[in-house]
């Protein structure tokens, strides 16, 4: 080991040669921050619509390069001796951020704006973590891994007490920020054995090592498990899902839905980038590790779901659940058989977008029904479909995607994962995809449960006035909606899509 | 007309519709339609008939080859599918072996019959069919064979499920019974059920009844059969539940149609059983043929026989199926006349008697001297007649005697007195119809069939129907040598006594049909007694009555005359003087020679006269109608006996309970299904499969409750939910973060890690 | 024309509803004649097309796939929008055509609770590109795609449109059907994957030719019967098969009539159409293994289905519940396994879906004038309202099977079928079934009439003795009349559609008659 170490320092260091094309989405989003804070102590009056705009604008500005980027021929761009990458995944992954990002900022605008919060700290924190996801995107290494990490987690901590006149708030915020802390810890436990026992943070060397005999070693497998388990805190699998439920609810709800969708992706690209770059060599270890994770992940979330009564707490486990779904195909990770790790990275790929879609809409759906009923208890929704039909159909076509129902969206997501895992074709890929199969009726239960509310239910006080929807939010259930039906109709594009961005990393 | 007796049911199905439709709008409510067209349907089958005899007689050509594209005239077995033509070829000269050795072997009088055939016999009408033909190198046929017309039902699974008509002397005299006693139904009941709320559905439904059982009779297909069955008991079902308003009637209706549902199951079972023992067919001809030539296993055909006669037993209303038939009298009179006496409840009959070759293979009915079929005709004759002493209704009376009556053809059928059978069907139907609608005739007025209560001495008031009921009467009785039941009845005993087990006969079966006869002409007596006789009681001595109209007191006439000459068209040699050329006419005629009848069987026989069972069975009558007689009229005998001796009492509670079966059927049996067990079943619906499901979905959800409350939240603490979280200060929130949860929470997730990282490490290593 | 109809009629008639959904969406709420006209105009459109695709269909070559359309639709799995249709389709696309708009037209003056004409038509359109999608799918995730969509307006049929359970019964209907299909994804991917490893040289397929045409062959024995197992289980929770029924007598009474008529004309026939149309000749030698389990839960289906129905107070309830034996003959036909069998069933299917769907017409319309369907308050229909009561009893003898209506040729030949099953299926315990079977139809004829008795005959109780009852309205003479003539006409000539079944069945069974 302290050969290895010594062997990292005797290198020669050299002045990187910076690709400004690649960087350009965290520029700008860098820029954005600068700009945000510059905005906000000189804007005289504390609400105003420049900051939400700002944000927003800034992280449209950051999409431009990132298609340009795949639109250009490189196919992967190595930056910093391949600690910074920027291929089609990455690519992709920083799209799904961006917008996921854009659209929390649509959420956000009325909630932070009439909730007398502050604001231009709000938008500040909100473009910084989405600016750790996008490099997280690309990192590749384990030092940029974590640096990535802490980017987007501290403003998210941040950003998930934003509720401080709340018990609820400031609980689930410091909840979530202790936890993350502990999670970090014991990652950074994970990653230093690792870089003891190989010499290497770079991700695809890391891979080579565990290839040799330090793989066989049981350092290696405590390494890699304890690494993973920093990044299962993250997406919140079971049982490293505690904090998600109260950090959930007394998030703002629209932190709730960035949580819930942007910082889980995140925590899943991670995962994707961790196990396909460089563990693949110790896959005998990441299977069980994961079968584990994602049969107690979608039991207990679903299971807890059924009984949950507030909405944002049904959606708190939901989301543990939804992570249990994704964990799933990397329970049949085979080393050896590379039509099967494309159909793992393609169908999680897929899914993680399908679900920033629907669980995005949800939750602009969430926020505009808690506008009318300032609640989040399910009892308040009942009716809904007697006086928003349009919230309560779209909202019902959310859960329908989430559950898997066609045509939507959902369903073919949920199809890739269950092609993925059975693709393996053992009897653990068949236990596997029949546990999927019982958690997908049970969290249908709880879905149906909600809209069983929402149409079957009279309205509790049989009030039936009409909602005012802000265009914002309008906009972002449009825009959601409309993508989940359509794409659940003619899958093809988005599944070509998932598809190239898969060959970068596992083909 | 042979090839187009398709017509003939056609007629009074199309009647039923134009009553239903129009019906209510015309002058005579529908009637004049039913009538119309059962009045043409019986021209034609007269015309059918008489087609059939010159064919007989003296072979008249074909009418004509009826090829057009859509109808595919058949003859025999032409239907079956070229695969097995083969194996049917070599059958087909089997069955020729076995007609010439039928011909050696039979008795001067079989001789006789078979001469007169074979005088008249010509080709066949539509030529037989080729391989035979080509097989049997010209050799003369010498049978009459029925003819079959016959088109595609439906095609499934490569089997050529047919429909078509079959006409031999058997269905001809069938339609010429039921349009025969349908005319005169409909027109008795112009005036008898005049005014009836719903007299354009009766109509309509007489016209629908007529329709299936036509359809019936003609089948040349088993499943065709099956059809035309269950249609006449729909029939049978919405007349007899005619009144509905009123709860016995419908209570009635449903116990006729589920009994008959029973055996049902047993048609069903049998006819699927022939249907793949004819090699995938439902051709009467085929099977039949096949049964007869032994090219179906004798088990199968035994189990199939067995099956079938269930449905004989439900149908014509054998023992122990027996009890909807008096029930049943709910219906209007006319019906009972028409569907519970004369034609409907021979259904069963007439299907025994068209697949005969299966039951007497499959009972062994030619070698033996004891079969299923002849016991069961045994024991409903007498059974049958002895509940008919108990009865106060004069409809159930005759009823029973229906069953009786119904009874004796099975038996003559299972002793395997084919021709005995079917005369006495033909006879009986003419003289029950009689009987049926005298009794109309004479409730007409007072609405009521009750014999002791509302009728006696009613000879005088109404001199006509006395007259005719008589006659009706001594038919049943079998009154020797003038009454049509005499001739009927005389040739089953005399079948009993003579056919199976190689001339022993059936001697169970003679002395059941023996005391039968005696039993039934006591019953008769003893209704003549209560209806006719003595001063007037009840509703006939409040009223004043007078005799009924034309259109009641001609339709009787006419059946009493049937009643009594009926009977000579089958006079059997060395009986009366009679024109040889006369004699046994009606077994030439309708008993089929062809190949798909036992005829050419060596077992097969012909009973004839015999002088001593002619003066027992007037014994019986002098017995019985003698012993009732002294009983009723002179006052002698044991009266009062039931109430003195334990016995006597005990008998009479037997049969007026009858033996017991109402209860078992209705009470135990449906109240039981329909009651505990349908309950029951219901309830481990309702408490175990769907409390399983229901069980199921608490448990996830309790699952959920207890792993959320207990493991999930790491402690009991009300306030997770947030829920009055305001009322806590935030020095209560820090207090509760840095002493409770975070610190169990954090826990969890290093010791989780730990645990997992052990496992892993012991799983991957 | 012709060409147009060859390549696009079935697409037509899958996507027409939905134009005439988004019409109808465009419609504001209050214009309810209209929006009832755009339902009508639609579903109508959709049953032309279908006739006249009856019209063209080639009557020769049933077994052969016709009007078929085979586009790119996920490419990355090789998932297509393969559609077309043959004899074993057609009579259920007809069925469907030919159910939903005589349910629109009945709907006329008979919308359910909460009265929304716009919502409950479009939930019926919707309805209908599902089932009309599953019937012309012809690849297997097409199919599983429209199988799932009919799930979601018949559970806001139900669930808002139904009666005071409604809740409990939309909710158990969802998750029940949800549970099997789950459980048909597992085996839909293991198809694919199989195939892929042993005919597609690596390549899977959803293609149902391709598929049947490998028949599961070099497939270990055990593998074959478990992926059976999870169609079984999404069919036979479809069906609905003994145990797995006991969302339909719930789901059958809460739904509103129209929803109960479709359930029971069309829905239910997707189950025992997926049987037929793809667990059997996907997997030949599974099915035979199956066979005799699917025999028995049939008959036990037969029997106890009639026990719950004798159990009944409701009458809506008791037609519910014979829908559980009647499927049990649909279920005893295709266990047989045979070409007589499977023809049986089709015939079967479209045969209870006219007269079930009939009853549930008559007990709609009970409800609408009584208010109840309870039997022990009702009696005398036949006085009150003549003509429904003729109906009931000619629906009702209809029902149990009666010769010379359609019932009649989806049982008798099922029993006649489990005679003689196919090779290799025990024949005495298949013969046993079929006593079972025909037993069952006393049971049949018995909780039918016992229904008929009490609700049509005698005199109607105190309760409703002076109030005036309506007899039929127009609509429901418009609506039932083709129901009426359709049970007679195929009960008299059955080969309307033995016809068509025959050939595209005996091809669809080639693998196990060896043929």
């Amino acid at each position: 080991m302290p050969a290895s170490l010594l062997a990292v320092t005797t290198e020669t260091y050299s002045t990187p040669v910076l690709d400004w094309h690649a960087l350009a989405p965290l520029v700008i989003l860098m820029v954005t921050l600068g700009l945000a804070i510059i905005v906000d102590s000189i804007s005289a009056r504390r609400t105003s619509t420049v900051l939400p705009n700002l944000a927003g604008l800034g992280m449209l500005a950051a999409l431009i390069p990132v298609l340009t980027l795949a639109i250009s021929d490189d196919r992967s761009r190595e930056l910093f001796g391949g600690s910074f990458v920027v291929d089609r995944f990455s690519l992709l992954m920083s799209a799904l951020f961006l917008v996921a990002g854009y659209v929390t900022v649509l959420l956000s605008t009325n909630y932070i704006a009439e909730g007398d919060y502050h604001e231009g700290e709000y938008y500040f924190l909100l473009v910084a973590s989405v600016a750790g996801m996008v490099f997280m995107a690309s990192a590749r290494d384990l030092i940029s891994i974590f640096v990535a990490l802490e980017l987007l987690s501290i403003p998210a901590y941040l950003l998930a007490s934003w509720r401080k006149r709340t018990q609820t708030g400031i609980e689930g915020g410091m909840k979530y920020y202790l936890m993350g802390v502990f999670a970090s810890a014991i990652m950074l436990y994970g990653m230093s054995l690792i870089f003891g026992g190989t010499g290497h943070t770079r991700l695809v060397d890391v891979g080579e090592a565990l290839h040799g005999s330090f793989g066989s070693e049981p350092i290696a497998v405590i390494g890699i498990v304890l690494t993973l388990v920093g990044f299962a805190f993250k997406v919140s699998a079971v049982p490293f899902h505690n904090w998600a439920p109260d950090t959930y609810e007394g998030a703002p709800t629209p932190i709730t839905a960035f949580l819930s969708v942007a910082s889980k992706a995140a925590g899943f690209v991670a995962l994707i980038q961790l196990i396909f770059v460089g563990f693949l060599g110790r896959d005998d270890v990441v299977r069980p590790m994961m079968f584990i994770l994602a049969a107690l992940t979608m039991f207990v979330g679903n299971v807890i779901a059924l009984r949950q009564t507030n909405v944002v707490r049904l959606f708190a486990y939901s989301s543990v659940a939804q992570a249990g779904f994704i964990l799933a195909p990397l329970a049949v990770v085979a080393a050896d058989d590379p039509a099967v790790l494309s159909g793992i990275v393609e169908s999680m790929t897929l899914y993680l977008v399908a679900y920033a879609l629907m669980n995005l809409g949800a939750f602009a759906v969430i926020i505009a029904v808690s506008r009318r009923t300032g609640t989040g208890e399910m009892d308040s929704w009942g009716g809904l479909f007697s006086w928003a039909p349009a919230l309560a159909v779209t909202m019902a076509i959310f859960l329908f995607s989430l559950g898997g129902i066609p045509p939507m969206l959902g369903w073919n997501a949920k199809f890739r994962l269950f092609d993925a895992v059975v693709s393996a074709g053992t009897a653990s890929a068949y236990t596997m995809a029949v546990i999927m199969a019982i958690n997908t009726v049970i969290s249908m239960a709880y879905y149906l449960t909600l809209v069983r509310r929402m149409f079957v239910d009279d309205a509790p006080d049989g009030d039936h006035t009409p909602i005012k929807v802000p265009v914002p939010l309008v906009a972002a259930m449009a825009i959601t909606a409309t993508v989940v039906v359509v794409a659940g109709v003619i899958p093809g594009p988005l599944s070509d899509l998932a598809q190239s961005a898969t060959l970068a990393i596992a083909g | 007309m042979l090839t187009h007796a398709w017509i003939i049911p056609l007629i009074p199905a199309i009647s039923f519709v134009l009553i239903l439709a129009i019906g209510k709008k015309l002058p005579r409510g529908g009637s004049e339609i039913g009538i119309a067209s059962v009045a043409i349907c019986f021209v034609l089958a007269l015309t059918v008939a008489f087609g059939w005899v010159s064919r007989v007689n003296d072979g008249t050509p074909p009418e004509g080859r009826q090829s057009s594209q859509s109808y595919l005239i058949t003859e025999g077995h032409e239907t079956r599918p070229v695969t097995e033509a083969d194996a049917e070829a070599e059958n087909g000269t089997d069955a020729a072996a076995h007609g010439t050795e039928a011909e050696a072997t039979s008795t001067d009088h079989e001789a006789e019959a078979t001469e007169s055939t074979e005088a008249t016999a010509t080709e066949d009408e539509h030529g037989t069919e080729t391989s035979a033909e080509g097989e049997e190198g010209g050799e003369e046929h010498h049978a009459t064979s029925a003819v079959v017309r016959d088109m595609t039902w439906f095609d499934s699974g490569g089997f050529d499920i047919r429909v078509g008509t079959m006409v031999d002397g058997l269905s001809s005299l069938m339609l010429v019974v039921v349009t025969l006693i349908s005319l005169l139904v409909h027109v008795f009941s112009t005036d008898y059920v005049a005014g009836d709320r719903r007299y354009t559905h009766y109509f309509a439904f007489l016209s629908l009844f007529t329709a299936s059982m036509l359809f019936f009779v003609l089948s040349s297909s088993t499943i065709q059969m099956i059809v035309g069955w269950e249609l006449v008991g729909l029939c049978s079902f919405a007349l007899i539940g005619h009144w509905w308003e009123e709860k016995p009637n419908s209570d009635a209706a449903l116990k006729a149609f589920l009994t008959n549902r029973v055996g049902d199951v047993g048609l069903l079972c049998g006819m699927i059983i022939l249907f793949f023992a004819a090699n995938g067919s439902f051709d009467i001809v085929r099977i039949t043929e096949m049964a007869n030539e032994g090219a179906i296993r004798h088990s199968l055909l035994l189990i199939a026989s067995l099956s079938l006669m269930t449905a004989v037993m439900s149908k014509s209303g054998q023992f122990v199926l027996h009890t909807w038939l008096p029930d049943a009298m709910a219906g209007p009179t006319p019906v009972s006349a028409l569907i519970h006496a004369a034609t409907m409840v021979v259904a069963g009959i007439y299907m025994v008697a068209r697949l005969y070759p299966v039951f007497f293979e499959g009972l062994s009915i030619g070698t033996g001297n004891i079969n299923a079929l002849a016991i069961m005709g045994s024991v409903t004759l007498l059974f049958g007649a002895l509940l008919a002493f108990v009865q106060s209704d004069i409809k159930k009376v005759l009823a029973y005697s229906t069953i009786s009556q119904l009874g004796y053809m099975v038996m003559a059928l299972g002793v395997g007195a084919w021709t005995a059978a079917i005369f006495h069907l033909f006879t009986h139907a003419i003289f029950k119809a009689c009987l049926f609608l005298g009794s109309g005739s004479l409730a007409h007025h007072i609405h009521s069939f009750d014999m002791k209560k509302d009728m006696g001495g009613m000879r005088k008031v109404m001199p006509k129907t006395y007259a005719t009921f008589l006659i009706g009467t001594a038919a049943l009785m079998g009154v020797p040598l003038v009454t049509a039941g005499f001739w009927s009845k005389d040739e089953i005993l005399a079948g009993a006594h003579m056919l199976g087990g190689g001339g022993d006969g059936y001697p169970f079966a003679i002395v059941m049909g023996l005391l039968g006869a005696i039993c039934t002409c006591a019953y008769m007596t003893r209704a003549i007694w209560y209806v006719f006789f003595g001063e007037p009681r009840g509703k006939s001595a409040e009223m004043e009555l007078h005799e009924n109209g034309p259109r009641i007191v001609v339709p009787l006439m006419i059946l009493a005359f049937g009643s009594i000459v009926a009977g000579f068209v089958n006079i059997p040699d060395g009986s009366i003087p009679w024109p040889a050329k006369w004699q046994l006419w009606f077994e030439h005629m309708v008993e089929p020679t062809g190949t798909y009848f036992v005829a050419t069987n060596p077992d097969f026989g012909h009973p004839s006269f015999l002088p001593w069972v002619a003066v027992v069975s007037f014994g019986a009558i002098v017995v019985g109608a003698g012993a009732a007689y002294l009983w009723y009229w002179k006052g002698l005998g044991p009266h009062g006996i039931t109430e003195r001796n334990r016995f006597a009492r005990a008998g009479y509670v037997v049969l007026e309970k009858k033996y017991g079966l109402d209860i078992l059927y209705t009470d135990w049996i449906a109240g039981g299904v329909k009651g505990p067990i349908a309950r029951a079943a219901y309830w481990i619906n309702q408490n175990v499969i769907d409390g399983l499901v229901n069980l199921v979905g608490r448990t996830a959800a309790k699952t959920g409750q207890w792993v959320y409350r207990y493991v999930d939240q790491g402690a009991i603490d009300g306030a997770v939910n947030g829920s009055g979280a305001t009322a806590s200060g935030a020095g209560e929130v820090l207090r509760k973060t840095q002493t409770g949860k975070v610190q169990t929470y954090g826990s969890y997730l290093f010791v989780g890690a730990a645990l997992l990282a052990a496992v892993i490490v012991v799983i991957a290593s | 024309m012709k060409d147009l109809l060859n390549s696009w009629g079935p697409t037509a008639a899958t996507f027409l509803p939905l134009v005439g959904m988004l019409v109808l969406l465009a419609i504001p709420k209050t214009e309810e004649t209209l929006a009832k006209v755009v339902a009508l105009v639609t579903t109508t459109s959709v049953f032309v097309v279908v006739v006249a695709m009856l019209f063209e269909f080639d009557y020769d070559s049933t077994g052969t796939m016709q009007f078929a359309l085979d586009k790119s639709w996920i490419e990355a799995i090789n998932a297509r929008y393969t559609i077309g249709i043959d004899g074993m389709s057609l009579p259920l696309i007809v069925l469907t055509a030919f159910v939903m708009p005589f349910v629109v037209i009945y709907s006329w003056d008979h919308f359910p609770e909460p009265k929304n004409p716009k919502v409950f038509l479009t939930l019926l359109l919707i309805l209908e590109t599902g089932m009309v999608g599953c019937f012309v799918a012809q690849d297997l995730l097409l199919f599983f795609v429209f199988f799932e969509v009919v799930l979601l307006p018949m559970f806001f049929l139900i669930g808002v449109f139904g009666g005071d359970d409604r809740k409990y019964a939309s909710f158990k209907f969802f998750l029940y059907t949800v549970f099997g299909s789950a459980f048909m994804i597992v085996s839909i991917l293991a198809v694919y994957f199989l195939y892929a490893q042993n005919v597609g040289d690596g390549t899977g397929t959803f293609s149902l030719a391709a598929l049947s045409a490998w028949g599961g062959e070099g497939l270990a024995k055990n593998t074959g019967i478990l992926i059976f197992g999870g169609f079984f289980l999404a069919f036979g929770v479809k069906v609905p098969m003994f145990p797995f029924h006991t969302w339909l007598p719930d789901a059958h009474t809460q739904a509103p009539t129209q929803g109960s008529v479709i359930l029971a004309a069309v829905l239910l026939k997707l189950g025992t159409y997926g049987f037929i149309r793809i667990a059997i000749p996907l997997l030949p030698e599974a099915a035979k293994w199956w066979a005799p389990i699917i025999g028995l839960l049939a008959v036990i289906g037969i029997i106890y289905g009639a026990l719950g129905c004798l159990a009944q107070t409701d009458m809506k309830r008791l037609i519910a519940f014979s829908s559980v034996a009647h499927m049990g003959y649909v279920m005893l036909g295709i266990a047989t396994l045979t070409p007589l069998g499977i023809n049986a069933a089709i015939f079967g299917m479209v045969a209870h879906g006219l007269i079930t769907g009939m009853l549930f017409f008559i007990a709609g319309s009970v409800k609408d004038r009584f208010h109840t369907l309870d039997m022990s308050r009702l009696g005398g229909l036949l006085l009150k309202a003549p003509h429904m009561g003729w109906l009931l009893g000619f629906s009702v003898m209809a029902s149990l099977g009666l010769p010379g209506l359609a019932g009649f040729w989806g049982e008798f030949p099922a029993l006649l079928a489990a005679y003689s099953p196919a090779e290799g299926l025990s024949e005495p315990v298949f013969r046993t079934f079929m006593v079972i079977g025909a037993i069952g139809t006393i049971f049949a004829a018995g909780y039918l009439l016992w229904m008929l008795q009490r609700v049509a005959f005698g005199r109607p109780t105190e309760e409703f003795e002076d109030e005036h009852i309506h007899d039929m309205h127009l609509t429901d003479y418009i609506a039932w009349a083709p129901f009426i003539v359709m049970i007679v006409v195929l009960g008299v000539y059955p080969q309307l559609i033995f016809k068509i079944t025959d050939g595209a069945v005996v091809q669809s069974l080639a693998a196990i008659t060896g043929n």
